[in-house]
């Protein structure tokens, strides 16, 4: 594993101040505030139904929020891995080559013709994940940890500052969770904060610095070993089947 | 008489030359609207468009301004309605078309010039086709490849995936409208010649046909526009043959090769 890369706390990416997201008059988190550093490298946990993907998404632009600020720094770049299950179906035709080239869409100028050094970056980004095989073949026919790695590849491809990464490994086997797990601890090497939303906690023992804990309000964030050593905690670690020798 | 001798009179030629525009550019739009799950726009903005001709016809001299006019006030509020309310999308277009339906066939029977008939515009016929309908279609048809060359990097990924196209800061709002926008106006200008009851086929089955055959984006989207030029030259020709009419002709090819396509994809590996 890689050494660990701190987090650069005077370089805030995005700062959430008194963030508050409801639908139909029911807040699903209120007045949250929360600051993302360069070189962060955050584990949000919580319930299903306590607010993680929604605020995920309000800080992507993809949920109105109801008050509050979410500012982005500027020439931020956010990189964003959406769960497996939301893209494309079986029938949707386009190839693992066609996904991969998304990734260079938002640093290409209109309009977006691939240039050269566009498919020289792509190459080595597409030999380092080992997916040269799938290349032409339909993303839709794809394994789910095989397309867990093509959107990863054109996540990386953006040359984000901050990942958002949503459950990134729930449907991969261990291998696949290993390869992830390595090209996340490669992106801090340059100080790329990540985000992961996860209920696999312990397994991140060593790409994890920070937790935070979202039940519609934070109940914790701060350092991922204060975390698992606070005894308030320990049902919810215990929850996802693993002890804390393996934090 | 040969089938081919037809070709001498400036009605068929025209007829044939709009045919394949249409044909074409519904196979172009109709490739990003089918897989955004969006088809059905196309068979609502077919019935609005049957509304906004009656209306023109009845009140304002068949102006095609009008007709567009009414056909772009359409496709934004149902984009936008649909956007909304993606839930329902399948509800609105359903009860919008009907709305359409019903508005343009009170007007039309209204209409004191009996030579217009609800037939003409149901049903369409492409060999009544003016010079100016041919002369819209071509300036429509640059306008439609402009856009898709332009912008087709961002067209296929917000197609493919919505939030990664908003979050990688593509204007997905106006991309979306301007494909409705542009969907609108081929449904105004193709249903003289192919019918409000059938334009929307236009638009569906290129993509419904080509989709399982090949395995990338770009492949179907030319699949899809090769099909429907020959579909449509077979279908122009049978009609001319049998004396059939032209719009139901294409469809049943159309249908035709669909079903072809359950045979084909069991030979074809994608894997």
């Amino acid at each position: 594993m890689k050494p660990s890369h701190p987090p650069l706390r005077n370089n805030p990416l995005i700062s959430i101040r008194n963030l508050t997201v409801g639908f139909d008059q029911t807040p699903v988190f209120e007045q949250l505030n929360l600051t993302f550093y360069q070189g962060d490298r955050v584990a949000l946990i919580g319930a299903n139904g306590s607010g993680k993907t929604t605020l995920l998404k309000t800080i992507l632009g993809l949920v109105e929020k109801s008050s509050g600020t979410v500012d982005i720094e500027k020439n931020v770049r956010i990189g964003y891995l959406p769960q497996v299950l939301q893209i494309a179906d079986r029938q949707f035709p386009m190839s693992v080559r066609e996904v991969i080239q998304q990734g260079l869409l938002s640093k290409r100028p209109f309009p977006r013709f691939i240039k050269n050094e566009d498919r020289i970056q792509m190459d080595i980004a597409i030999k380092k994940a080992g997916i040269e095989p799938l290349l032409d073949q339909r993303y839709g026919y794809l394994s789910m940890g095989q397309k867990q790695l093509v959107l990863f590849v054109r996540m990386l491809l953006q040359k984000p500052d901050i990942v958002f990464l949503d459950e990134p490994t729930s449907s991969l086997d261990v291998s696949r969770k290993d390869s992830i797990y390595q090209m996340l601890a490669e992106l801090t090497t340059n100080h790329v904060a990540y985000v992961i939303i996860t209920h696999d906690l312990p397994s991140f023992n060593e790409t994890i610095d920070r937790v935070i804990l979202l039940e519609h309000s934070i109940l914790f964030d701060g350092n991922h070993r204060e975390f698992c050593e606070n005894k308030a905690f320990s049902p919810f670690i215990h929850a996802h089947g693993h002890t804390h020798e393996h934090l | 008489m040969n089938i081919f001798d037809y070709f001498q009179f400036s009605f068929i030629q025209r007829g044939f030359i709009v045919g394949i525009i249409i044909a074409l550019l519904g196979a172009i739009l109709g490739h990003f609207l089918v897989l955004k799950k969006l088809a059905l726009i196309g068979h609502a903005l077919s019935h609005i468009a049957y509304m906004s001709i009656a209306i023109s016809i009845v009140f304002f001299q068949q102006s095609l301004w009008v007709n567009l006019m009414f056909a772009s006030i359409a496709a934004l509020l149902i984009e936008w309605l649909v956007r909304k309310n993606p839930q329902q999308s399948d509800v609105i277009i359903g009860v919008l078309s009907s709305i359409g339906v019903a508005i343009g066939t009170i007007v039309i029977t209204t209409n004191p010039n009996q030579n217009v008939t609800v037939e003409q515009f149901l049903f369409g016929s492409i060999l009544l086709l003016r010079h100016i309908d041919m002369m819209s279609i071509i300036v429509l048809g640059v306008l439609i490849v402009a856009f898709v060359i332009l912008f087709y990097e961002d067209l296929a990924t917000l197609t493919f995936d919505r939030d990664y196209s908003r979050v990688v800061g593509l204007k997905s709002y106006w991309l979306d409208a301007t494909l409705a926008l542009l969907a609108s106006w081929l449904i105004i200008l193709g249903i003289r010649g192919v019918g409000a009851l059938m334009i929307s086929s236009f638009i569906m089955f290129p993509t419904l046909i080509a989709s399982p055959l090949v395995k990338s984006f770009k492949g179907a989207l030319l699949l899809g526009t090769m099909v429907s030029l020959v579909v449509f030259v077979i279908g122009f020709l049978l009609s001319l043959g049998f004396d059939w009419p032209t719009g139901s002709t294409i469809i049943v090819v159309y249908g035709v090769v669909w079903m072809l396509t359950f045979f084909i994809q069991p030979l074809r590996r994608l894997r």
